[in-house]
């Protein structure tokens, strides 16, 4: 394969579950956002990860097993009341019937007793995958809000960026791709009336999750962030830039820092005007 | 998890499909088919996973009874039922160890020799030509320290960190022996069809 991401060395892992939680996260939200590299890695690594589950090998279950599951999945009520209660010896019998009678009744009493700790125990066990099944169901619902959230706030960032390119002088200053990331390309969009300014750029490498793209203009020789951006398909990223810009013009770079972006440029820069 | 590219296993992936399409309309003989059909190789990893016949069985039952309550959630086109039911076999094993205070037996379970076990009658000719047989062949050609920081992530339910701590290795060590050793078997799969 030609191609490369700085992520791949994490799909074997994130098959097997044994990312760490920051790693998994930052892995996801990668995927998430598609990468051709790591997509069929992926299914090749849960291939992998499917033949490791079967590698343990099949030993057959016991009948009883089989036969149980049948039956508390067509049960209609997984527990019922015990039966009747049990007749009492009547008076005037000989003592041995009688002791028979109470041998009996100790023994139905205890196997009473056992069908109803299996029974306590079948319901217990019913009772923990309702519980699974409905932590499960909130966790998905949690992440259907967060998602419809993020989306209404895609949107909103969207009409911004529309009102900026809609501007009637729009102004256009291209950035240049640095050796590091030499397919990159960057363009700044900017409305002289409002004072916004919106960045846009492609072909810009993936990056791990503990590092982000930064944006900066620069006058009089001072560096200004201008925010932070991740790249999704394609190394697509794009900035709304939200600070004042000093009048005259300005020099636009992007470096790439630390997680949560630095106030000075620290690392090494990949697009300047 | 993926299909299976071979014919024999696309062909048993259709059976299972239309064993699942049937247990959304409630017929229980399909349930008892799909057990029938896999419940050794869920059981089997259970037993893995959690090293205690007990646990494996109520697990085993949990698992096709999730099967059967959520049938309908199934998507072929994500995968086998097989597979489908692996995911959910592990699933709920590693809530159990995780849970559990029995996840010291488990750990050293799984960094146990496989048993030698005898698959079911029924289950033997399909599992000889499958996935399973050959990773298994794998993972034996594996350095011992690879499958066994492996076998820790997979089988234990243990990341990266875990395993390091457990293994008294550098995290990096640890993560280098589990992407090589999956790269290796990422590449034996390559020439098995």
């Amino acid at each position: 394969m030609s191609e490369s991401c700085p992520f791949t060395d994490l799909v074997s892992a994130h098959a097997l579950g044994a990312l760490d939680e920051e790693e998994r996260v930052g892995l996801e939200r990668h995927l998430a956002a598609g990468c051709a590299v790591c997509e069929p890695e992926l299914s090749a690594m849960e291939r992998v990860a499917e033949g490791i589950a079967l590698s343990a090998g099949a030993v057959a279950p016991r009948a009883e097993v089989r036969r149980e599951v049948i039956e508390r999945a067509t049960a209609p009520v997984p527990f019922r009341r015990p039966a009747a209660a049990v007749p009492t010896a009547r008076a005037g019998r000989s003592w041995a019937i009688a002791a028979s009678v109470s041998l009996l009744l100790l023994a139905g009493a205890v196997g009473w007793g056992v069908v109803q700790q299996q029974r306590l125990q079948r319901v217990e066990r019913d009772r923990a995958a309702l519980a699974a099944e409905l932590s499960a169901a909130r966790a998905e619902l949690a992440r259907t809000e967060t998602q419809l959230a993020s989306g209404q706030v895609e949107r909103a960032a969207l009409l911004r960026h529309l009102a900026v390119l809609g501007a009637s002088r729009l102004q256009q200053v291209q950035l240049a791709a640095l050796p590091p990331a030499p397919t990159a390309s960057g363009r700044m969009f900017v409305d002289p009336g409002s004072g916004e300014a919106l960045f846009s750029a492609s072909g810009l490498p993936a990056l791990p999750s503990n590092r982000t793209y930064q944006l900066w203009f620069i006058a009089g020789g001072q560096p200004t962030s201008a925010g932070t951006f991740d790249v999704g398909p394609g190394g697509a990223g794009r900035v709304l830039v939200e600070a004042a810009l000093p009048p005259g013009g300005v020099v636009w770079a992007v470096t790439v820092e630390p997680a949560g972006g630095v106030p000075q440029p620290t690392g090494e820069m990949v697009l300047k005007s | 998890m993926q299909q299976d590219p071979t014919y024999e296993t696309t062909a048993t992936d259709r059976a299972d499909a239309e064993l699942v399409r049937r247990m959304t309309g409630g017929e229980s003989s399909a349930l008892d088919g799909l057990f029938a059909r896999h419940g050794g190789r869920v059981h089997g990893l259970l037993l893995r996973m959690l090293g205690s016949s007990g646990e494996a069985e109520e697990v085993l039952q949990d698992v096709f009874l999730q099967a059967w309550t959520r049938a309908a959630t199934f998507r072929a086109d994500k995968g086998s039922p097989r597979g489908w039911l692996m995911v959910m076999a592990r699933s709920r094993a590693l809530d159990r160890l995780r849970a559990s205070r029995a996840a010291r037996r488990r750990d050293d379970v799984a960094l146990q020799e496989r048993p030698l076990v005898e698959p079911p009658e029924a289950e033997a000719e399909i599992e000889r030509q499958e996935l399973g047989a050959r990773m298994r062949q794998l993972m034996a050609e594996l350095p011992g320290e690879q499958r066994e920081a492996i076998e820790l992530a997979f089988f234990a339910g243990l990341t990266h960190s875990q395993c390091a701590e457990r293994l008294g290795l550098p995290l990096g060590t640890v993560k280098s022996r589990i992407l090589m050793g999956m790269k290796k078997l990422k590449q034996g799969l390559g020439t098995y069809r």
